[in-house]
């Protein structure tokens, strides 16, 4: 079997079905949204009905067992129509459901995994804290054994879905000596647990309709069952998680990218100046072209990366190392690239808007405030040029 | 009780499409094929009458060359139909027209159906034929602008809605009976994502056009003469202005001297 780029029939009608709801049910909502700044709602309870919640969560657990791939077509089409929804099932989904998935207990994944992929239950994930960003080893809310269970204390930041979810994948230092290596652990806190809180949500440049909040746990008592994987595994179920989340999010910025191109490509035929549609004009065409160019080298790097993923299955003791490290240095990649490439697209789309693209409330003014959070959360982009140049300098070109 | 719903697919509205090399049709090559919208709303009022008489079939039928016919009744197929019937269109038969009634009639013949339920007309050619044509074939009566079409509980009579240019009747009606819808009680719906799953390891029976080529015996598919394209639309022209006054004086001006549609 050489190699072939080709989606199976199932995959394209999976795409079109999506493409339709998405253009249909979430395209018309999406500018009131924004200015409402409110999380939304009715869309995503329909969406969670509709299974877009669990797309690549095995059938067994409640999703549609379609992986990585097919998780990466949804995160491609719902980057074309709207971000915030974009990171609304990013969060839940890559964070939530696959730490869960792939560290679990069965009965973890009966009790959380299952209601959170048919839909009926919303995850969010919690690593960064105000003194611990890029940084992550460095948690400050604390884990103290009491019992057979733990006592949480401390706060957590920039929670996407922190003020709607049931559930949160929540990390803190069960030995702040050790750090990243073995001192964080990975927690399933329940909404109403007693000492558990959501805090500040913040006011945003974009991503209008997610809640990015802070989370408040004043002496939360957990039991052993709340423990996620071993003591210390923390940390590496994290970064499992965000290789998984930043080839979605590269699959998301890569809708943007095809979004900005298809909206400057009708623009740029129907708007005339000089005589002549601005298409016409070589300044533009070259604009064009390096979108096209980048979106289609971002369709390669994004399925190449999710195909790779889906190869190596849902069970971390069965990876090999070199192939655990190939994992995440594709996930950089494919992370940083799309989240430049999308941003600088969209630039050039509201360039070639004019003033147009700077109106409030329009397509590419939206997606231009959106756009820019993908180089800076699940990883900066520093960050992902770290593990990049690490995994260099380690394993080689 | 059996529903029969007629699907085509058309070409979706967004897609680019040109003339055949000889310029004599569409060029099927590279369209991407939708479920026409009245029938889209057919699949959707089929729907709704079967949640309102569970035990009901939804049936959902297609003429057509393969792959875009087969596709077709996958999208019924998520959207919640029973079972799905490919009647294949002989080669060189483009599925419009009388064509396409004399071929669904033979297949809808021997199926009794209380109901056979299709859009007012199709997506593409809209030549509104469809309904009347099937119904004169099958020896049943037809309608066509339906809205509001209802059941009793035993699936013995329809009542419905046939909009006119003046007004609107009201009919009750017994089964069977043929209907070319306008519109369905509601918006018609998407998918499910586990639907489309489903739909596609779901099976196509498929009426080979050896059936129906009796009914087409005599009556060879012709192609039009030539195909063209609607003419560009040569876009808005904007006027500039200071005042409201200042605006309508010089459309008038425009409308005047340059469209000349005002003396």
């Amino acid at each position: 079997m050489g190699i072939d780029f080709s989606f199976t029939p199932e995959q394209e009608a999976l795409r079109d079905g999506i493409r339709k709801f998405l253009e249909n049910e979430v395209a018309p909502v999406v500018a009131a949204m924004d200015e409402s700044e409110e999380f939304p709602e009715a869309t995503v309870r329909k969406m969670q009905q509709q299974g877009y919640f669990g797309l690549p969560v095995p059938e067994a657990y409640g999703g549609l067992g379609l992986g990585k791939v097919g998780y990466a077509i949804l995160l491609e089409e719902l980057g074309r129509v709207d971000a915030s929804h974009g990171a609304i099932v990013g969060a839940h989904t890559s964070l939530g459901t696959t730490p869960i998935l792939y560290y679990g207990t069965e009965e973890q994944k009966r009790r959380w995994l299952v209601p959170a992929a048919r839909g009926e239950k919303l995850l969010a994930f919690s690593l960064t804290e105000p003194g611990s960003g890029s940084d992550s080893g460095a948690l400050r809310t604390a884990a103290v054994p009491r019992g057979d269970g733990f006592v949480l204390t401390g706060s957590k930041l920039y929670v996407t879905n922190g003020r709607e979810a049931d559930t949160v994948v929540l990390l803190a230092a069960t030995d702040p000596k050790l750090g990243p290596n073995g001192g964080v652990s990975a927690f399933l806190v329940d909404r109403g647990t007693p000492g558990f809180r959501v805090g500040r949500c913040e006011k945003k440049m974009g991503l209008h309709g997610t809640s990015t909040a802070e989370l408040v746990l004043e002496g939360v008592e957990l039991g052993p069952e709340h423990l996620l994987g071993g003591v210390g595994q923390g940390f590496s179920i994290a970064m499992t998680a965000l290789d998984v989340g930043r080839v979605s999010l590269g699959a998301a910025s890569l809708g943007g990218l095809e979004a900005a191109l298809g909206q400057s490509l009708a623009f740029a035929r129907e708007r005339t100046q000089f005589g002549r549609p601005i298409s016409e004009y070589e300044a533009i065409q070259f604009k064009l072209a390096e979108m096209a160019m980048h979106a289609q080298a971002l369709r390669l790097l994004v399925y190449a990366a999710a195909a790779h993923q889906d190869r190596m299955g849902i069970d971390p003791t069965r990876w090999d190392r070199a192939d655990r490290a190939r994992k995440t240095r594709e996930a950089a990649t494919v992370k940083c690239l799309a989240s430049e490439w999308a941003s600088e697209a969209i630039d050039e789309a509201l360039q070639i808007h004019g003033g147009l693209g700077y109106i409030r409330g329009t397509p590419i003014e939206r997606a231009y405030r959106d756009a820019r959070i993908s180089e800076i959360f699940e990883g900066t982009n520093e960050i992902q040029r770290l593990v990049v140049a690490r995994d260099l300098l380690t394993r080689g070109p | 009780m059996e529903i029969q719903v007629l699907v085509k697919p058309a070409p979706e509205t967004e897609g680019r499409i040109a003339p055949t090399a000889d310029g004599s049709r569409l060029d099927p090559a590279g369209i991407k094929w939708v479920l026409a919208g009245y029938d889209e709303s057919a699949v959707e009022q089929a729907l709704l009458l079967r949640e309102r008489s569970p035990g009901t079939i939804v049936h959902a039928l297609s003429w057509g060359p393969a792959p875009r016919s087969e596709e077709i009744l996958r999208a019924g197929l998520a959207l919640g139909c029973d079972r799905a019937t490919w009647v294949e269109a002989p080669p060189g038969f483009e599925p419009t027209g009388i064509d396409a009634a004399r071929a669904l009639a033979a297949v809808l013949a021997d199926r009794p159906a209380e109901l056979v339920l299709l859009g007012q007309q199709s997506g593409d050619s809209e030549d509104g034929l469809q309904p009347l044509a099937l119904a004169a074939l099958l020896g049943r009566p037809g309608f066509g602008a339906v809205s509001r079409l209802t059941w009793d509980a035993a699936g013995r009579q329809f009542s419905f809605l046939r909009s006119l240019d003046h007004g609107a009747e009201e009919w009750t009606v017994p089964a069977p009976v043929v209907v070319g819808l306008r519109q369905a009680d509601q918006d018609p719906r998407t998918a499910k994502l586990p639907m489309i799953l489903k739909s596609r390891k779901m099976p196509v029976d498929r009426v080979a056009s050896a059936t129906v080529a009796a009914a087409l015996d005599g009556h060879p598919g012709s192609p039009p003469l030539r195909f063209s394209l609607p003419a560009p639309r040569s876009g808005a022209k904007l006027i500039e202005y200071a005042s409201p006054e200042e605006a309508a004086q010089k459309l008038l001006k425009r409308l005047r001297e340059e469209a000349k549609v005002l003396p």
